[in-house]
């Protein structure tokens, strides 16, 4: 079963200069028990994108069309109260900073059992629970941590702890915000492999988002590549960065220092930025940037199959 | 510019102002003339505002105050602006010593009521308008000195001082071209919303004899001498304290609704 | 040698009163930079790069050792006698937009070092010219920083840098809150401008790859001392000291199929306040011995150093693991 779907969501925010088109025809699955990762830059629409499926959009932003369904219901259509109702024991969020999981003022032990409030287990339970999975995030000392506050851990341990919360409710979803970004080069890839061993043991399905390609390509199985608010390519990991066909993406990975195995003197970027969403071209949205820009490329852009399961919407792309 | 209260202190502020500044056009009574004979006189057209204890016109002697009152107003809030800068400027950017000196003195300043300092300061000066902008000075140094040192210490280790130290930038040149621009926003307002205050201490003192010394018309003054009349003539009163209660209406909603233009701004911007 | 640093500490006090003590920031480090060479220095958080960087350009008072800049001695240089050496030695921060005067417009920012040192120039030409060697057209001069993107107040850092051109540049992370497809654009700026200024350059970061393509030499960092220091390029072929051989695998590489040949390190650091016995990485070193334990390592070596009683061998894997249940 599809543990998200999301189909040709459009999401707008009103604002001073005119309407922002956020998000533009988003398509994309999270098939049960896989690990989904979310490439983009800054400005490529992922908080949005976060934020939409979580009901957290801003007062005014707005889904303007299409749809997200979680397990099989459309979310856009749901009340905020269901919608609490399904933040956390069934889509958990890992965030950038551990903080914005963290209650700085409440101990560790207590924020782990007030969050277990709809288990319906004893207080004794509820704490057995917390310390098994401090346990499993590799918390030296669980017992004690209980009963310890934020600030006395060390950056890589609270985001432990933030995952050991996200996923102590076993959900059927982790969101993951740029969870490893923040954290130094040995506590990243750490904190990778923890993830892939939960993810193994509970067999939920994440949604990682990130910037960082080497982590992308390392945990994530299937890839969403995004640009400017809409989805350019897609595919399983090996498809989409062994064979990039969208240019952003072959453009992106060109870029990544981590690819150039050869010391050079001058590393290719990729020139221009993205344009004002107010005012979205009619045609393809990377054509300003793009190095195979024709004037087909005026028109809107068709998603071609490369192969099974890998598209990418581009004119330029043969199938 | 929804904003009635706001264009209503602007109205306000502009009529204070602008009867201050052309009072002699607009009043052609001698503030000081004594006319014995018409004393106690009630509003009439000859005296819009009706005549004092000593057949002084009041509506001159009304605007003429406002130039008082102003003149303090400004000169004392700039000279507490000033002060109180360079005092928060030094406090939060100096050596922690200092910096601890300076907020026990002006800890100790912020306890002294009011009057008190009123009262020890006419010993020393004499009732006078130099006591008062002594007065005025001394309440609001502290506050805004205050402001000023926790939003210099927050700035202290911001990057981008760090990086004019890294080019060899003198502290003064850091203090006023990096830190100073930066911190004086918010003090800005707050400093006009205290014009009221200013103008209520100088008419305070001058209703209890410790500011202007007669016969200067300053709107204390004015009310002071309307206060034992008040039964029988209560229009000398009115006219000493209607100009108070509208000039400190007027700088309240224009203060307030200034805050609440750059406010949102300031949490939009960047 | 530009710059050349000996044995040197940085401590910093804690506690107040009667508990007092110190924690050692930086614990004796010893490199040179020569002219026009670039010398990264790599490390993670609470390695102790930053304060060394700091140190060096004198904004971090030391508590032990020598720093020499372009053959004369700086370490004992306070206050205005230290404004000479800041033409000489210009600093990029790793917030590209913070460490930018917010409600200065670029034209100033870039040129702001003619007025602090007094140099007489047309102010509005030499700000043109600076933006232009850093690719920015004439129109940025006008700018405040909230309006500039990451990349472009970057670039701005650069022009500011290099106004009075220095003989150094230390670079603290300049590529830290870059778009991949942007950090390219820093480091070619910053290659170019070394090889038209002449310029030597000081990198802080804890970013391998961008180090590989950047730096001639580099020295790797942990618990404020250095434990390897050499020519990049043998360093990435060959690491010795099994720390850089950890980092250098624990970077992965856009490429699903790789064979995974990562050295796992127990993601704890030990803390400053209780620095392990012997050698300070035995703690979650693959190799550590007996001797690891009780003995620190001296450094050896010359121009290739290297702090280890077992250095590797190329392509050295660690020992099997037995694999203790949590």
């Amino acid at each position: 079963m599809t543990v998200l779907s999301i189909h040709n969501l459009n999401v707008s925010f009103s604002t001073e200069g005119g309407d922002l088109h956020a998000l533009k025809d988003v398509s994309f699955e999270v098939p049960e028990r896989r690990i989904v990762g979310i490439v983009g830059e800054s400005g490529c629409g992922k908080s949005t994108l976060i934020n939409a499926i979580l009901g957290l959009l801003a007062d005014n932003g707005r889904i303007s069309g299409g749809e997200i369904r979680f397990q099989g219901r459309d979310l856009s259509h749901v009340s905020p109260r269901e919608m609490t109702a399904l933040r956390g024991p069934r889509i958990s969020t890992v965030f950038q900073d551990p903080m914005g999981a963290l209650n700085p003022v409440i101990s560790v032990g207590r924020q782990m059992t007030n969050i277990q409030y709809r288990s319906g287990l004893s207080k004794a339970e509820k704490a057995e629970r917390a310390v098994t999975m401090l346990r499993r995030v590799r918390i030296p000392d669980p017992e004690a941590a209980l009963t310890r506050y934020p600030h006395e851990f060390s950056g890589g341990m609270k985001q432990r702890i933030a995952i050991a919360m996200a996923l102590m409710m076993e959900p059927a979803l982790l969101i993951a915000d740029e969870p490893t970004t923040a954290l130094d080069a040995t506590l990243e890839v750490a904190t990778i492999e923890l993830l892939q061993e939960l993810q193994a043991q509970i067999g939920c399905s994440v949604l990682f988002i990130s910037h960082h390609l080497g982590v992308i390509a390392e945990l994530c199985e299937d890839v969403v590549v995004m640009y400017a608010g809409e989805v350019v390519e897609r595919g399983t990991t090996r498809q989409v960065f062994n064979n990039p066909r969208h240019p952003y993406t072959e453009r992106l990975l060109d870029c990544d220092p981590a690819r150039q195995s050869s010391r050079t003197r001058h590393l290719p970027t990729i020139p221009g930025e993205i344009p004002d969403l107010r005012d979205r071209p009619n045609g393809c949205i990377f054509a300003p940037r793009c190095h195979r820009r024709a004037p087909v490329c005026d028109t809107t852009p068709p998603e071609v199959a490369v192969q099974e399961g890998h598209v990418a919407r581009c004119h330029m792309v043969m199938p | 510019m929804a904003e009635p209260l706001g264009v209503l202190g602007v109205f306000l502020v502009l009529l204070v102002i602008g009867g201050a500044v052309f009072a002699d056009l607009i009043a052609s009574a001698d503030p000081n003339k004594i006319a014995p004979r018409d004393r106690f006189l009630p509003p009439s057209m000859g005296h819009l505002m009706g005549t004092d204890q000593l057949g002084r016109d009041l509506f001159a002697r009304v605007l003429h105050g406002g130039q008082i009152a102003l003149s303090v107003a400004l000169f004392a809030t700039a000279a507490s602006l000033a002060i109180g800068i360079v005092l928060g400027l030094i406090a939060g950017y100096g050596p922690r010593w200092l910096d601890n000196v300076m907020i026990l003195v002006f800890d100790a300043l912020k306890s002294f009521p009011t009057v008190m300092l009123a009262l020890a300061l006419v010993t020393l000066f004499g009732p006078s308008l130099t006591a008062v902008v002594v007065v005025v000075v001394l309440v609001n140094v502290p506050g805004y000195a205050r402001i000023i040192r926790t939003q210099t210490l927050a700035l202290k280790s911001a990057e981008f001082v760090t990086a004019a130290q890294s080019m060899g930038a003198s502290a003064g040149r850091i203090l006023r071209v990096h830190i100073l621009p930066n911190v004086i926003g918010p003090l800005l307002i707050l400093a006009s919303m205290d014009i009221p205050v200013v103008i209520a201490i100088e008419a305070g003192m001058s209703f209890l004899g410790l500011g202007v010394r007669p016969p200067t018309p300053s709107w204390g003054a004015i009310l002071n001498d309307g206060f034992t009349a008040i039964r029988d003539t209560p229009w000398i009163a009115v006219a000493g304290g209607l100009p108070i209660v509208l000039t400190t209406l007027g700088f309240t909603f224009l203060g307030e609704t200034l805050r609440d233009v750059f406010d949102p701004r300031l949490k939009g911007r960047g | 040698m530009i710059l050349s640093v000996r044995d040197l500490q940085v401590s910093f006090p804690v506690g107040r009163l009667m508990n007092r003590s110190a924690i050692l920031g930086v614990a004796g480090v010893s490199f040179d930079i020569a002219a026009g060479e670039t010398f990264a220095l790599v490390g993670e958080s609470g390695s102790g790069k930053t304060t060394l960087a700091r140190a060096v350009s004198l904004l971090q008072p030391i508590s032990a050792g020598e720093i020499a800049f372009d053959g004369k001695r700086i370490d004992g240089l306070r206050g205005a006698a230290t404004k000479p050496l800041r033409r000489e030695m210009a600093m990029m921060f790793q917030d590209p937009v913070g460490s930018l005067s917010p409600r200065m417009q670029v034209r100033d920012i870039v040129t702001e070092a003619f007025r602090v040192h007094g140099v007489e120039a047309d102010l509005r030409a030499e700000a043109d010219r600076l933006l232009s060697l850093v690719g920015l057209s004439g129109d940025f001069a006008n700018r405040f920083p909230h309006q500039l993107s990451g990349g472009q107040a970057r670039r701005v850092g650069v022009a500011r840098a290099i106004a009075l051109n220095p003989k150094l540049i230390i670079a603290d992370e300049p590529t830290a809150g870059l778009d991949v497809s942007v950090q390219g654009e820093v480091l070619n700026l910053l290659n170019d401008l070394r090889e038209r200024l002449g310029l030597a350059m000081l990198i802080i970061t804890h970013n391998l790859h961008v180090v590989h393509h950047v730096a001639d030499r580099m020295a790797v960092m942990y618990l404020g001392r250095f434990v390897e220091t050499g020519e990049t390029e043998a360093i990435f072929q060959a690491p010795a000291h099994p720390y850089t051989a950890a980092l250098l695998s624990a970077n992965p590489e856009p490429d699903p199929d790789k064979a995974k040949d990562r050295i796992s390190l127990p993601a704890e650091v030990p803390s400053l306040f209780a620095r392990p016995k012997g050698c300070e990485f035995h703690t979650r070193c693959p190799w550590a011995q007996a001797r690891c334990k009780t003995e620190a390592p001296a450094a050896q070596g010359t121009d290739r150093r290297v702090a280890c009683h077992f250095p590797l061998s190329p392509g050295e894997r660690p020992p099997a693991v037995q694999e203790t249940t949590p």
